[in-house]
């Protein structure tokens, strides 16, 4: 008998959620998600700019330490390549450090591997917004062009590079402002840019003292 | 009835309500988060703010102990003159009369309001500055010459940021010019030596026609730069007499004083006074048993010995709560119109009148109610280049 009964129930009862109210949770997760997904991406992107400031600090401190500690020039060189095979965008997005030692003639040796910034991370390669790539502008003296390949590439890629000198300085010039302020600009290539400036609102800006090879860096 | 329970299930409230819980569990947890990562950053801030003071207070001082004046010894005639302050007709008259020290560099440090007072553009500054001329090999067009000489100096700066601020980001939104005191380096090329221009001039104009034009931005932040010239304590202290402050007792200290002059005529009317030629030491007796005798010394054309550097370094948070918006330097950081770093015998005093200042401790001297997190630094370095003698 309790087993008819059983059998006879209906099953549907059971069921726990009907579909309008799956719905309505998935409608709420939804939500949620639309609200906190463009506040992870910004993070995302403001993390990855903070480790670009990090390796280009790093790498410009580490050249002007080994100019003085090893008593040669070494050359800081930026690379225009694209991000990857498929697309033909390039900018500048690698560096290397060179030590050119006195005994080897010109090409010196490569200190460490090329370094990669982050996805997505460029440096402004135009000459109001990084005057450390304004190569060509008369006024300007101590940059050089290089070309070369890289390693795990097959094409030549052009960079642009200064030297820092045994004493800690640089090679640039002038050395006074307002021609005499070397920077460079970087930001991620993804960002809305400002309509004023042509560069995104969050961009880092890393400022190179000529004479005294010192390093600063500005986050606005 | 045991099938009831089969059939119960989650109602939407029950699911709301869970929702809601989780909601108020992220909440939480993302303002934790926040604050984590607030705290993260304030103190990584005062880390790298009195990171980048440490590098400048070394960076400094190790420029400042490789001063030299390369002396050499001439002739002097009766008024005290060397051959080179004169014009040719004298020179052809020039009858010489004592031997002793010269060079053509200058090594001067003092009150920073004094030495820069006649700069072109006003420079607003407080406590010391120190100018002189160094082998540091900067240089363009003879960049092969790595000790050529260059001239150097170190003082604090009053101002806004905008001149030495990149373009881009002087232009981003939100950019505010930061008025703050800032330790400035003046270097001048070697090509651009103002030591050796012959002109008009005064002595001096080689820094204080350049300081302000070529002065760089060396650490942000230094509210106070103190500089005083020492002997060395054997020659000096020992019998408690002068303090140990003999050779510059109001920091000021020039190594182009006259010979034998009684006071400075370059710096006429400067208050502190820059001290006379002549002075006395105190050296420990010369014997036991002996008293201790007093010695005559000069200061011309001699570096000092010794260096105290003393630095007071705030970090950026307590700047930015002191300076507010305003465009003028906070009058709580006003040491000189407190009467501060003027008499160097009483230089602990003072220093400790600017931490009970940097404190807010009742009754200091500029009434600060604000609590600012400061550092000082502080050391005694070596001149390298210095021969002192005491005649």
């Amino acid at each position: 008998m309790n087993r008819v009964h059983h059998q006879l129930k209906p099953h549907r009862r059971c069921a726990a959620f009907t579909l309008v109210e799956l719905l309505f949770v998935c409608v709420i997760v939804a939500v949620l998600l639309a609200v906190a997904a463009p506040l992870g991406m910004s993070v995302l992107r403001a993390s990855s700019l903070n480790r670009a400031t990090t390796m280009i600090m790093d790498e410009l401190n580490a050249a002007r330490q080994l100019a003085m500690t090893r008593n040669c020039e070494v050359e800081v060189r930026f690379y225009k390549i694209a991000a990857d095979t498929s697309t033909q965008d390039l900018q500048f997005r690698a560096f290397r450090t060179f030590v050119m030692e006195p005994g080897a003639a010109g090409q010196g040796r490569p200190q460490g591997d090329v370094r990669y910034l982050p996805e997505s991370i460029i440096i402004a390669a135009d000459g109001e917004s990084s005057t450390l790539f304004d190569y060509g502008n008369p006024n300007r003296s101590g940059l050089f062009l290089t070309k070369e390949t890289l390693p795990g590439q097959t094409t030549e890629s052009d960079g642009l590079g200064f030297v820092f000198r045994p004493s800690g300085g640089t090679n640039l010039g002038p050395i006074d402002p307002p021609e005499g302020n070397w920077f460079m600009t970087f930001f991620s290539q993804h960002e809305p840019l400002n309509p004023e400036t042509g560069i995104p609102y969050n961009f880092g800006t890393v400022q190179v003292d000529p004479v005294t090879g010192r390093a600063r860096v500005f986050r606005p | 009835m045991p099938h009831r329970r089969s059939i119960r299930a989650f109602t939407l409230v029950e699911l709301m309500l869970a929702v809601v819980v989780l909601a108020l569990v992220v909440a939480v947890v993302a303002q934790m988060t926040q604050q984590t990562s607030q705290v993260w950053k304030s103190s990584m801030g005062r880390i790298q703010s009195f990171q980048e003071a440490r590098g400048a207070f070394e960076s400094m001082t190790r420029t400042l102990s490789q001063a030299t004046l390369n002396t050499y010894y001439d002739y002097y005639d009766s008024a005290n003159r060397p051959r080179t302050v004169l014009t040719a007709a004298d020179r052809a008259a020039f009858v010489p009369q004592v031997y002793d020290r010269l060079s053509d560099l200058h090594f001067i440090s003092g009150q920073a309001r004094t030495l820069l007072a006649a700069s072109p553009q006003a420079v607003p500054t407080q406590t010391q500055a120190v100018f002189f001329q160094a082998p540091l090999g900067h240089s363009a067009a003879h960049e092969s010459l790595r000790a050529s000489l260059n001239a150097c100096g170190y003082f604090l700066k009053f101002g806004s940021d905008e001149a030495s601020v990149p373009e881009p980001v002087r232009e981003a939104a939100g950019y505010r010019p930061r008025y703050r005191y800032r330790l400035m380096e003046m270097t001048q090329r070697t090509e651009r030596l103002g030591v050796y221009q012959t002109g008009t001039g005064k002595p001096q104009d080689w820094f204080v026609n350049h300081a302000e034009a070529t002065g760089r931005v060396l650490a942000e932040n230094v509210i106070a730069l103190v500089l005083l010239p020492k002997l060395s304590p054997r020659e000096d202290s020992p019998t408690g007499k002068g303090d140990g402050v003999s050779l510059a007792p109001q920091y000021n200290y020039n190594s182009r004083v006259p010979r034998s002059a009684t006071d400075d005529a370059a710096w006429a009317g400067a208050d502190p006074s820059f001290p006379g030629d002549t002075f006395t030491t105190h050296p420990p007796a010369p014997a036991p048993g002996l008293p201790p005798q007093s010695v005559n010394a000069s200061r011309h054309h001699q570096l000092p010995p010794l260096m105290r550097v003393v630095m007071v370094v705030l970090d950026e948070a307590s700047a930015t709560r002191l300076q507010g918006d305003s465009i003028t330097s906070p009058a709580v950081l006003d040491f000189s119109g407190a009467g501060l770093f003027r008499n160097a015998a009483a230089l602990e005093a003072d220093l400790r009148a600017v931490e009970d200042i940097c404190n807010a401790e009742p009754g200091n001297l500029t009434k600060n109610t604000t609590r600012l997190t400061y550092r000082i630094f502080s050391t005694e370095i070596m001149m390298r280049e210095a021969k002192w003698s005491a005649n």
